[in-house]
């Protein structure tokens, strides 16, 4: 079923929604999920938080590109859960290793916390994205948004994981610097 | 601000880019699209076991053509070993006559002779590792020790010396100065070799991090012939595996894969977490003791050294690690900048394009 028709069953409060989007996006955010979180259970539980999320929100919300409409709903709720559950640092999941990578990212945190609001660090990334070319973009955006190992982006786009992570290096020193890092 | 701020302030990514993120990913491998969309399960995950090892020798056949220093130096360990097979006495070795290809056998060090002309350092205990500065050091780590000290250093810069060259075969040979056969204890002794499929975990993001409580240094060894164990490691499960095929055949991998004996090591180490490492020596020496040597690269991202898990593992047919008692590492380890980094990465791929032999004794 395309998203449009899917979109319009939430208006019409339609509960196939609710399969459907299950169906076809449900794959997509619980890879994501259990990417971040390593466990089925949570990602199950974050997964049915987010579609009730979105009966609530359709309407009056239309998401133009309901899968990045999910999908970052999903994350998000992940994020939130990974948080909570781990107070204390443990490995297993995408999400330590992410954290680290993007450790280098930032400047001294308090100056950039007393400078920067987090919504207008969102609407830097936003604007850093695409100044990357479409390849390291693509890359960029697999890695810290579907939160991809690099093994399976190599894998993907065929290319070496040296690459990937050349490509990855490279990103994350230009996000430093568009956010301010040269002081570091 | 910390990383999981910036971590979700990915999340305002513009929805466009995001989709064409995907698009691409799909486009660029539409025959993976149904895994992309499809939840994992149990099920799913033994019907992908079939299509692993295949996969990784054609990625592992790739890496040797992209790396031209990498194939000069298989190809200086080429004529090494056919020098060794005309040297050779048909006593030193006993080679099984069911493996055609073992023909010529290269251990994964091949690649190392140009990583040691490029890296320069000091020779640094296990303890100072985590030094920016390009560095050998080399440490040994035996299974069953309750200390938690540092590896041995060593004045030696690890693979320079014989044992780097793993043995080649021969169906006819000379004989030899004894230095030359074999760098085993007992070097009269016959020995045979059977091929072994190498299982690293990933060093690029699958390393698991510890808590420091467990000694350090101890590796833990268990062999088990279970398949759902196996199952898992092929399956890339946590931590995730890549698996070498090397230049063996088919027939030969397929052999493995349909009875296989796996042998699991894992070790920890306080240390920057090494981005890769590879296994370039594999042998059992008369007491029963499985000697690895084993090369850990990292260009050193982190600053603050941390404790890992490593894990390894190699694959065989059923029986032919039933010799193994104990287990015993040598540690060599490669702090570069990054550029040399990523070519000693290159290198770690490379190991796994390599033929693995485990030299035994025979029963």
């Amino acid at each position: 079923m395309e998203d449009a028709q899917i979109i319009s069953l939430y208006f019409a409060r339609d509960e196939r929604a609710l399969t459907e989007t299950s169906q076809k996006y449900g794959g997509l955010c619980c890879s994501t999920g259990q990417r971040i979180l390593g466990n089925s259970q949570d990602t199950e539980e974050c997964w049915n938080d987010v579609l009730l999320k979105a009966w609530n929100r359709i309407p009056p919300e239309r998401p133009q590109y309901f899968a990045a409409y999910l999908v970052t709903m999903m994350r998000n709720a992940a994020l939130t859960l990974y948080e909570k559950l781990h107070a204390e640092k443990r490995g297993g999941t995408q999400t330590m290793l992410v954290l680290d990578e993007l450790e280098n990212c930032l400047s001294a945190p308090d100056d950039v916390e007393e400078t920067v609001s987090a919504a207008e660090t969102g609407e830097q990334i936003r604007q850093f994205v695409k100044t990357l070319s479409e390849d390291a973009r693509n890359i960029f955006i697999l890695r810290y948004v579907y939160m991809m190992p690099v093994k399976e982006i190599a894998e993907r786009f065929h290319i070496g994981q040296s690459k990937v992570k050349v490509s990855l290096h490279r990103s994350r020193a230009a996000l430093r610097d568009y956010l301010g890092g040269d002081r570091l | 601000m910390n990383s999981m701020t910036l971590l979700r302030a990915m999340s305002a990514i513009d929805p466009q880019d995001m989709e064409a993120a995907l698009n691409a990913c799909t486009a660029a491998n539409p025959d993976r699209k149904t895994i992309r969309f499809t939840r994992r399960d149990s099920s799913e995950a033994v019907s992908t076991r079939g299509t692993v090892l295949p996969k990784q020798s054609e990625k592992a056949g790739r890496r040797i053509a992209v790396g031209g220093w990498a194939a000069a130096a298989a190809c200086v360990a080429l004529i090494t070993a056919a020098g060794l097979y005309f040297r050779r006495t048909e006593d030193d070795l006993m080679f099984p006559t069911s493996e055609p290809e073992s023909a010529v056998i290269v251990s994964s060090t091949a690649s190392v002779p140009p990583l040691h002309e490029q890296t320069t350092g000091t020779v640094l205990s296990g303890t100072d590792i985590t030094t920016e500065a390009p560095v050998i050091a080399a440490g040994t780590v035996t299974a069953g020790s309750q200390t938690d000290e540092a590896p041995e250093a060593s004045t030696e810069p690890a693979g320079t010396t014989e044992s780097d060259m793993q043995e080649t075969t021969a169906t006819e040979a000379e004989s030899a100065p004894e230095s030359e056969m074999t760098t085993a204890p007992s070097a009269n002794v016959p020995r045979s070799s059977v091929p072994v499929l190498i299982a690293m975990a990933d060093g690029s993001g699958t390393l698991t991090r510890v808590d420091g409580s467990n000694s350090l240094y101890e590796p833990n060894f268990y062999i088990t012939s279970d398949a759902s164990e196996i199952d898992h490691v092929l399956n890339g499960s946590d931590p995730v595996f890549t698996v070498g095929t090397g230049r063996k055949s088919e027939e030969t991998v397929e052999g493995i894969r349909s009875a296989p004996q796996m042998i699991h090591i894992s070790w920890q180490m306080p240390d920057n977490r090494w981005t890769s490492y590879g296994i370039r020596q594999a042998e059992v020496s008369p007491d029963g003791t499985l000697q690895m040597d084993i090369a850990m690269y990292s260009y050193g991202e982190a600053e603050q050294p941390e404790n890992w898990i490593y894990h390894t593992a190699l694959l065989a047919k059923a029986g032919d690690l039933d010799s193994i008692k104990d287990v015993k590492l040598s540690l060599s380890y490669y702090t570069d900048t990054e550029e040399t980094g990523i070519r000693n990465y290159m290198l770690y791929q490379q190991s796994l394009a390599e033929d693995v032999w485990l030299s035994l004794l025979p029963e």
